[in-house]
């Protein structure tokens, strides 16, 4: 990792030292013992804060959009307490920073909370030329009014997605991912006849999250791991996947895995659908998985009778994100409609133009 | 022909066989393929029978259970159908021989076919039914279609070194595998599968003995093979690298091969492999990487793909155990097929102990293994 990136860290870490070489650019390092201890002696955090970093850390929260809005409660809560006598600008673009890097530290933040912190920043902007009292309003406000259109975008991806989804369908999905629910649960809602396929894979089993949600509501589920995709897909006829993210050249970053359920479909030409709310949406390019991901700690497993054998030339690699090329992806669902993979530059230069 | 006369011995050993494949005490081609051929090497010795026709009516008797056992798997099959063709070429052999004889009468009065003659002295020493040989059958006088009843002493002792030399053939298959393994490995290449094979297996000991590579393993899930293999690998000292099967397209962006195994090859040069070589195949033609099949010419099976052949499907409880379907997931759909399809088109190469060859020649070795009048069994 870059010197820079490393003195920047709120935490002390330790480097890991078994990774492979070629994600020598990503961040690995030990899961520290305690996340309070490690803490730098000279930096101070709001708790509300390391309570989530925490959170994150130990995956209790998963699934992008969940993340972002915990980050904008946990920015109210430190925007309410905040004191400073410093200037009003100054002061707080330092603590966003300091707030976003203990996150960072904790686990690496995705794209729609850089978008977050991006926006939260410009809006600094406008606090230049008000009280301390006033700044904290104006602030909380926005942060009010962003987690609104966030839930706003999900209710209207779910109708736009639900209309997709006719009587007699069967609906492919991977892992488990939060806005896919809502237009299964949305489309079931509005009485349609239809059967979901979840696909899942270890070490996270995040099907299963899913499963437990839809069985109840009287959905037909069924239940595969991913290498029987090949089995399974003749049934399908559409894929509906969630997005931690997609990339101005139309990839979509998800679930590692995603990029094979979306390949085979495309391969027999089903059409797949990933539904994504525009602020998610960011600039960056993406060419391969490797370019961008996170290296999460090997040897997580819930098989312990097959287990893994120990050995200096073995080495597990465990990744959190895959990218989808946006060749295999049919349609992106957003609030502003069903749109193409390749449109997204769009949303992004417009949201920069903005800003 | 009685089948009620058959030793108990004879009928023991089946109903022996078909109690292990079914309780799933062995189930990898190798496996089965030996076992099978073991057991028709016992038929041919302790049953009674006169001519190869009756021969080939006791192993089809036979063989019918046996596939019936498992009717999706083309391996046991496959044994069985190289066997009658085994019979076959050994009749045609012994027939020769015959024929020979007669010739070397008639050698001092037609000249011409004395020429024939030494030409089928010269052949009857290879174990192989040439079209040439069917040609020079017209010409003699004898019916194309024979109908196997003649008798002859040497046959039973024929067939069962034949059969022997296929078992010897089925063994050593590792060692020809290997052999190819320095044409195909370089140095620094990142090499990936899936599963547990031997056949690979024997193919990167042998290179990682003169190269210095790294492999790249999917756990393939819900066996999790793939643990083992990397496991063994990292034995013989090679750099390997266990990832999940989610990761498998993401990986391929870094790889240079794609090396399987597989359970069976089928007709048209496609595969029936492990559940998730598929996706391996189709992740390597996106990124254009080579995909090569290490495998025994014994796998080779004269069946076409159809829906059918792929319904075997492995308990599913490896996918969700009773537990928790019994819980909260009730009513849930699970699935868990034991194999994959991948097409002749997503394959480059096949490695075989027999030499390597590309997909769309598969067809033409059928020819050597296997009679079109075999298939009713």
């Amino acid at each position: 990792m870059r010197k820079e990136a490393f003195n920047k860290q709120l935490l002390n870490l330790e480097p890991y030292e078994g990774g492979l070489e070629m994600f020598s650019h990503l961040p690995q390092f030990k899961v520290p013992v305690s996340y309070t201890g490690a803490m730098r002696a000279d930096r101070s955090v709001h708790p509300a804060v390391v309570r989530l970093g925490i959170k994150y850390a130990k995956k209790k929260i998963l699934g992008s959009n969940a993340r972002g809005i915990a980050m904008l409660t946990a920015f109210k809560i430190v925007f309410k307490e905040f004191e400073t006598t410093e200037e009003i600008a100054i002061a707080f673009d330092k603590e966003i920073e300091t707030v976003v890097q203990f996150l960072e530290d904790c686990r690496p933040i995705s794209f729609g909370m850089d978008n977050i912190k991006s926006s939260l920043k410009s809006e600094i902007a406008n606090i230049r030329s008000m009280d301390l009292e006033g700044a904290k309003e104006y602030l909380i406000n926005y942060i009010d009014s962003t987690i609104q259109k966030i839930e706003q975008a999900d209710a209207l991806i779910t109708q736009y997605g639900a209309e997709k989804i006719y009587d007699g369908d069967v609906i492919l999905t991977y892992a488990c991912s939060y806005v896919v629910e809502q237009i299964i649960v949305g489309a079931n809602a509005d009485g349609k006849k239809f059967r979901v396929v979840i696909v899942d894979s270890g070490p996270k089993y995040e099907g299963k999250t899913l499963l437990k949600k839809l069985l109840p509501l009287g959905i037909e589920c069924s239940y595969v791991f991913i290498g029987a995709i090949s089995y399974i897909l003749p049934e399908v006829t559409k894929v509906l996947i969630g997005a931690n993210t997609v990339a101005s050249n139309g990839a979509v970053v998800s679930r590692s895995g995603s990029a094979i359920v979306a390949m085979m479909a495309h391969a027999r030409h089903t059409p797949v659908m990933v539904a994504c709310e525009t602020y998610k949406f960011h600039e960056r390019v993406h060419l391969d998985s490797i370019c961008y991901n996170e290296v999460e700690e090997p040897n997580t497993s819930q098989d312990n009778d097959k287990p893994i054998p120990s050995n200096k030339n073995l080495k597990c690699l465990s990744l959190a994100y895959d990218v989808i090329p946006g060749d295999y992806v049919s349609v992106v669902v957003t609030e502003v409609g069903l749109i193409p993979p390749t449109s997204v530059p769009v949303f992004v230069l417009r949201d920069l133009e903005n800003n | 022909m009685d089948f009620n006369k058959f030793p108990e011995e004879i009928i023991m050993a089946v109903h022996d066989f078909q109690v292990k494949l079914k309780r799933g005490q062995f189930f990898s081609s190798y496996e089965v393929t030996m076992q099978t051929l073991d057991l028709l090497v016992q038929i041919t010795s302790q049953c009674e029978w006169k001519n190869a026709s009756d021969l080939n009516q006791i192993i089809k008797h036979f063989g019918k259970k046996l596939i019936d056992t498992k009717p999706w798997d083309p391996i046991i099959s496959n044994a069985i159908k190289r066997v009658l063709y085994i019979i076959r070429e050994d009749y045609n052999i012994s027939t020769i021989e015959e024929t020979d004889a007669g010739i070397k009468q008639l050698r001092s009065s037609q000249a011409a076919i004395s020429d024939i003659g030494n030409l089928l002295l010269k052949r009857h020493t290879s174990k192989r039914l040439d079209i040439n040989r069917a040609g020079i059958f017209r010409l003699l006088g004898d019916k194309e279609k024979d109908d196997f009843s003649q008798s002859y002493t040497d046959l039973q002792e024929r067939i069962i070194e034949s059969i022997n030399l296929v078992i010897q053939e089925v063994e050593s298959i590792y060692e020809f595998v290997a052999e190819q393994a320095l044409t195909h490995i370089h140095t620094n290449e990142v090499i990936m599968t899936i599963g547990h094979s031997r056949c690979v297996e024997a193919l990167l000991k042998e290179a990682a003995e003169n190269r210095k590579f790294q492999v790249i393993v999917a756990e393939s899930m819900p066996s999790y093979a793939g643990r083992k293999f990397a496991g063994v690998l990292a034995g013989a000292g090679i750099e390997t690298t266990l990832i999940h099967d989610s990761a498998i397209h993401t990986m391929m962006a870094r790889v240079n091969k794609v090396i399987v195994g597989t359970h069976a090859v089928l007709a048209n040069g496609g595969l029936m492999a492990m559940a998730g070589t598929h996706i391996l195949a189709q992740a390597a033609k996106y990124h254009s990487v080579p995909v090569i099949v290490c495998t025994g010419l014994y796998k080779l099976s004269p069946i076409y793909p159809s829906q059918d052949s792929f319904a075997e499907l492995n308990s599913p409880s490896d996918v969700l155990n009773f537990e928790e379907v019994a819980g909260d997931l009730a009513h849930v759909r699970v699935i868990n097929p034991a194999w994959d399809y991948i097409p002749p088109d997503l394959l480059s190469l096949y490695i075989t102990n027999s030499g390597s060859y590309m997909p769309a020649y598969i067809y033409r070795l059928l020819a050597e293994y296997y009679h079109p009048d075999d298939d009713d069994i």
